[in-house]
């Protein structure tokens, strides 16, 4: 859960959307410290295609909200650049299915400077890039890459899924001396939830347990953790006592909460939107198993999305993405129960 | 090679059992032949092969699978058949996963994790987080009993890592459990279910005890597959259903002439029943009053379209209770109804049943009047909302016009699930019964 760092005024939380968190934490980071700026495509006077960077270029202007070329590559060579004098830049990638034409700029620079100059120079920098499926984007713009960052050492990559994570995560995030993936879902920038009052952070690195429960342990990965919190109270009308944790960090992962909760519950369901073989489900199944083997009454199961290209059929691609029907199912199969009941 | 599954032959059923294979692994086998005996909670059928080929056997007699589970298998000559099954290793058919199945969904039928043991000892997991409190390492290796007399039959134990270190806390011998996890994977709580009865000592399969046979004081007997599902359903019937009975008394002796006039009279009715009677009333009244025909499913009532009436009937032999279904009981006429309602009994009785014969009730009516019962209570077979129990047929002195005169009387009670429907209408309903039973015409003439 968020943990405020600072108190101000006991002020009441206030309902806001998820992408709006987001920009207040952009926004007051900015004004904060000046070193920080932002680059990407349309960000500025279009305001980001998914309005999230919406008002800032007419607050902060041209030179600290950067609307770039579409040129992936040379966006973050530029952040990385300037993360290494000494600014701290925050890039927006339309997409995450964009971010792939600056994989190399990712892998082979962002998360090895620090580390191959001796810790001599230092890469705090922010890429924020939306991902997921749902909108009919079809197979090229649909999708959930979270393990091909979380495969590498030296990057922080987390996913929150509350609009109180996304603006305390986010703010952490800039803060960090090292270079954060930060994972946003298309799904959920028009979700709404309570955000705390004033500045605060979310730590980088932490789960979060969502729902406590006895009968088994779902583990979510953005979205889904969303989703396995609905299938969660769901199955309380059928006497399953679900256990929710969202994963939040993919890099590092967060493992006591995960290993306390299986050990509790002897069950262990993992749900991705990506792909599960080789996923960030593939990861946690095989965590888990080390540290929890003698307390497993059930084989740990996964759920990820079809492995397809995602389809640009509107029914194929609904057939492609996990829903809380199809965790529900994998969760009373792991009980023992009849998965279709 | 195509598999042969546990078929699926009543609502209750969840698997089966081979009472006997008529064939061996190896034999050829025509489409049409009888390849086993099967044995279901309501009834033992005969498995028949849809295809030519070599059989092979999976699953020995005997043993348990689940609905849908591969039994057999019937291939090509030379294909397969020559190793003998081996139920315990062969694994279970990974090839047919779906390639565009959603991840972890299509595995229905996950690996038992190899000897775990012996991975640990090559190679501690170097991560940086702990480990778990005991190593793996001493554990010792899963049980791998070879029973001294050489019958070995599913030779290695599923049971799940908890279940594993809770046996060997507890000193439970897993060999001797039966698992009622997934795949019939030995879990936790089967363990602790048998925690408090077996000795640590005791690491062989349970023995009676000798003094057993000489006269014991009580005789334990295993209920067949039938009788432990009635006892299942039966306490989960009352344990879960609020219910409450209505009882009312029907003059009959216009039924019991008009019986008698069908019988001697009408092509097809020779055998009609009061039964029958019953079951053609209690159709009509069920499309009266829809609220009856239904069910209470997960918090919602479920209304039925058809009036499919279950007739509680003792099974040919031995103890137990067979539920035959009269489908579409509201529009089939009084000969229909006994003609149908015969057959079915006599299919379920020999065992031989049509696909349908024990499933789809909506209503259920136990008679007992045979045995010269005034009257009693039914449980609710659920997910029916009531059941109606019919006592016998007497001769009573009743008061007519202010005289008393000789009448037949039957009592009849409907026990009622009240989160389904409530007392007004089961009185209702329940006058309807009596109404048509008591104005026998009106079980001849057919609706629009």
């Amino acid at each position: 859960m968020a943990t405020a760092t600072s108190a101000k005024a006991p002020a009441a939380a206030e309902e806001k959307l998820y992408r709006v968190a987001l920009r207040e934490a952009l926004a007051e980071e900015m004004e904060r410290d000046d070193s920080i700026f932002l680059i990407g495509e349309d960000i500025g006077k279009f305001g980001g295609a998914y309005r999230v960077t919406d008002g800032l270029l007419d607050r902060f202007g041209p030179e600290r909200v950067v609307d770039a070329p579409i040129a992936e590559e040379v966006i973050v060579g530029t952040a990385i650049g300037s993360a290494m004098l000494g600014l701290r830049p925050v890039v927006e990638m339309m997409t995450i299915n964009f971010s792939l034409i600056a994989y190399d700029q990712i892998v082979n620079n962002a998360a090895k400077i620090r580390y191959m100059f001796g810790g001599e120079v230092k890469v705090p920098m922010v890429i924020r890039m939306p991902g997921g499926a749902g909108h009919q984007l079809s197979a090229q713009h649909s999708h959930s890459f979270e393990v091909l960052y979380g495969l590498i050492p030296g990057l922080l990559v987390v996913a929150p899924t509350t609009p109180a994570d996304a603006k305390g995560m986010l703010k952490s995030a800039i803060r960090s001396d090292n270079p954060v993936m930060f994972l946003e879902s298309m799904s959920l920038y028009n979700v709404k939830g309570d955000v705390p009052p004033g500045d605060y952070t979310t730590p980088l690195g932490k789960a979060a347990l969502r729902r406590t429960g006895s009968d088994v342990t779902i583990v979510g990965v953005s979205r889904m953790a969303v989703l396995a919190n609905e299938a969660a109270k769901q199955l309380e009308e059928e006497d399953i006592d679900a256990e929710v944790i969202d994963l939040r960090s993919i890099r590092p992962i967060d493992w006591p909460p995960i290993i306390d909760s299986v050990r509790k519950t002897s069950r262990c369901v993992v749900v991705e939107e990506g792909w599960s073989t080789y996923g960030v489900t593939a990861e946690i199944a095989a965590g888990v198993q080390e540290r929890c083997f003698d307390y497993l009454d059930a084989p740990i199961r996964r759920l990820g999305g079809a492995e397809v290209p995602m389809p640009y059929s509107m029914g194929l691609e609904k057939a492609s993405i996990p829903t809380s029907e199809d965790i529900k199912r994998l969760v009373r199969a792991t009980l023992g129960k009849n998965p279709n009941a | 090679m195509p598999d042969i599954n546990m078929p699926k032959l009543s609502d209750t059923m969840e698997e089966g059992t081979i009472v006997e294979w008529k064939k061996k692994s190896g034999d050829q086998v025509k489409a049409g032949e009888v390849l086993a005996e099967v044995e279901s909670d309501k009834a033992t059928f005969d498995l028949e092969a849809e295809s030519d080929g070599v059989l092979q056997i999976l699953v020995e007699q005997g043993v348990p699978a689940k609905i849908g589970a591969p039994i057999a298998k019937i291939g090509e000559a030379g294909a397969q058949a020559k190793s003998e099954p081996a139920p315990a290793k062969s694994e279970p058919a990974p090839a047919k996963q779906a390639p565009a199945q959603k991840g972890g969904v299509a595995e229905p039928k996950p690996k038992e994790p190899e000897t775990p043991a012996t991975m640990a000892e090559e190679r501690e997991p170097a991560q940086e987080s702990s480990p778990p409190p005991e190593s793996p390492a001493e554990r010792p290796a899963p049980p791998r009993e070879e029973s001294q007399d050489g019958q070995q039959q599913g030779a290695e134990v599923r049971a799940s890592p908890l279940a594993r270190r809770l046996a060997e806390e507890m000193g439970v011998d897993l060999s001797s459990l039966k698992g009622s996890g997934p795949d019939g994977r030995i879990v936790k709580e089967d363990v602790i279910a048998a925690g408090g009865t077996r000795p640590k000592a005791d690491r062989r399969r349970a023995q009676p005890a000798a003094g057993q046979a000489a006269g014991p004081e009580v005789e334990v007997v295993e209920p067949s597959r039938m009788q432990a599902t009635i006892a299942r359903r039966m306490a989960e019937a009352k344990s879960t259903i609020p219910e409450f009975q209505v009882t009312v008394e029907a003059r009959v002796d216009l039924a019991v002439s008009l019986r008698q006039q069908l019988k001697d009279s009408v092509p097809g009715a020779e055998k009609v029943t009061m039964t029958d009677f019953l079951v053609r009333a209690c159709a009509l009244a069920l499309r009266k009053f829809p609220e009856v025909n239904s069910s209470w499913v997960e918090g919602r009532f479920q209304r039925k379209r058809s009036v499919n009436i279950g007739l509680a009937v003792a099974p040919s032999q031995g103890m137990g209770l067979l539920v035959p279904v009269v489908h579409d009981a509201d529009i089939k006429d009084l000969v229909q109804i006994s003609i149908e309602s015969r057959q079915v009994i006599e299919r379920a009785r020999s065992g031989r049943v049509n696909e349908g014969d024990l499933t789809g009730a909506t209503f259920s009516i136990s008679n007992l009047g045979m045995y010269g019962v005034d009257e009693f209570t039914a449980i609710i077979n659920p997910p029916e909302a009531a059941i109606l129990a019919v006592g016998a047929i007497k001769d009573v002195p009743v008061v007519e016009d202010a005289r008393i005169v000789a009448g037949k009387v039957m009592r009849m009670t409907l026990s009622v699930d009240h989160r389904v429907f409530y007392g007004a209408t089961a009185a209702q309903f329940m006058a309807e019964v009596k109404r048509l039973l008591e104005n026998p015409v009106t079980l001849l003439i057919s609706l629009p």
